[in-house]
């Protein structure tokens, strides 16, 4: 399965080592869409069909925080995983994510291989880049 | 005795943000004095700081030679030197000391909450001023013939 992928940060560096540390994940990424802040990821949202999301937390206009609670408000998209990357390592703050609905966090720095685990347990990709559904055969659909 | 402990955080952090993040052994880490930091740069050079709040409030300055900054947004990006910006190379420097920073208060104490500014571009000039707002710690940091340097600014 291919995903499309939401990276939100607002470095435009940042965002191109995350979109880095996924291909050489190996995890099969149809489309990639960037976003500065929590705003412009939720335009990206109203428009593309997205499979998961990769936010920061501390952008300018909206931070991750409150994308995730715009998120989570939302029937549509509230069911996507989000990954919050961020040098913010507070263990409260990483509480707060969590139980706002953030499904791993990353902590900046990180390494490759920490982020392809992270990336891979949320996604559900084993090591051969095949998703627990293609494995087993069951079906995510109800 | 806290304020040792974040610098101390402060020492470690650099060391692990620059061989995690950009792939690059540090040799050493040296505390020195304002004027060998002063010695180093000219009006020209542009460096990023962070500001910082909560237990302690202050920043964090980077100072980086240019064909080290080049070197490392390459390294970061995952690409070659020829190929980099001046806009990438700023960017890579701001990240650089974003993580840096909040790096360093994982390391003093992952209980304790504080808040993180958005980094940004300031003058050479206005470094050599100083930061006027109380104690500075100056961190060296050796590493492939070069060296950058880390100012703790911790206000009073």
């Amino acid at each position: 399965m291919a995903y499309n992928v939401l990276i939100v940060d607002d470095s435009r560096a940042m965002r191109l080592v995350i979109k880095k540390t996924i291909l050489a994940s190996g995890i099969d990424v149809d489309e990639f869409y960037e976003a500065e802040n929590g705003i412009e990821a939720l335009t990206t949202l109203k428009n593309h069909r997205l499979d998961i999301i990769l936010t920061d937390f501390n952008m300018p206009r909206m931070d991750g925080m409150e994308l995730l609670q715009e998120l989570k408000k939302d029937d549509r998209l509230k069911t996507i995983p989000v990954i919050v990357t961020s040098v913010e390592g507070s263990r409260r703050r990483v509480d707060a994510f969590m139980a706002q609905g953030a499904a791993a966090y990353i902590k900046k720095p990180f390494t490759p291989e920490e982020a392809r685990d992270k990336l891979n347990y949320v996604l559900g990709v084993n090591s051969h880049g095949e998703t627990k559904t293609a494995a087993s055969g069951e079906s995510l659909d109800f | 005795m806290e304020k040792r402990k974040l610098l101390q955080a402060a020492k470690a952090s650099i060391s692990e943000v620059l061989e995690t993040m950009f792939f690059l052994p540090i040799d050493r880490t040296d505390i020195v004095e304002a004027i060998a930091f002063n010695g180093a740069i000219n009006d020209d050079m542009e460096f990023v700081e962070v500001g910082f709040s909560g237990m302690f409030s202050g920043t964090f300055l980077l100072v980086i030679p240019d064909d080290l900054a080049l070197f490392l947004t390459a390294s970061f990006l995952g690409s070659i030197e020829e190929k980099m910006l001046p806009a990438h190379i700023r960017e890579t420097k701001k990240e650089m000391v974003n993580m840096i920073a909040g790096n360093t208060f994982t390391h003093f104490n992952d209980q304790v909450e504080f808040d993180l500014g958005i980094p940004e571009i300031v003058h050479a000039r206005d470094a050599l001023n100083g930061s006027g707002r109380g104690e500075e710690t100056i961190y060296q940091s050796h590493t492939l013939e070069k060296f950058l340097f880390i100012r703790v600014a911790l206000e009073d």
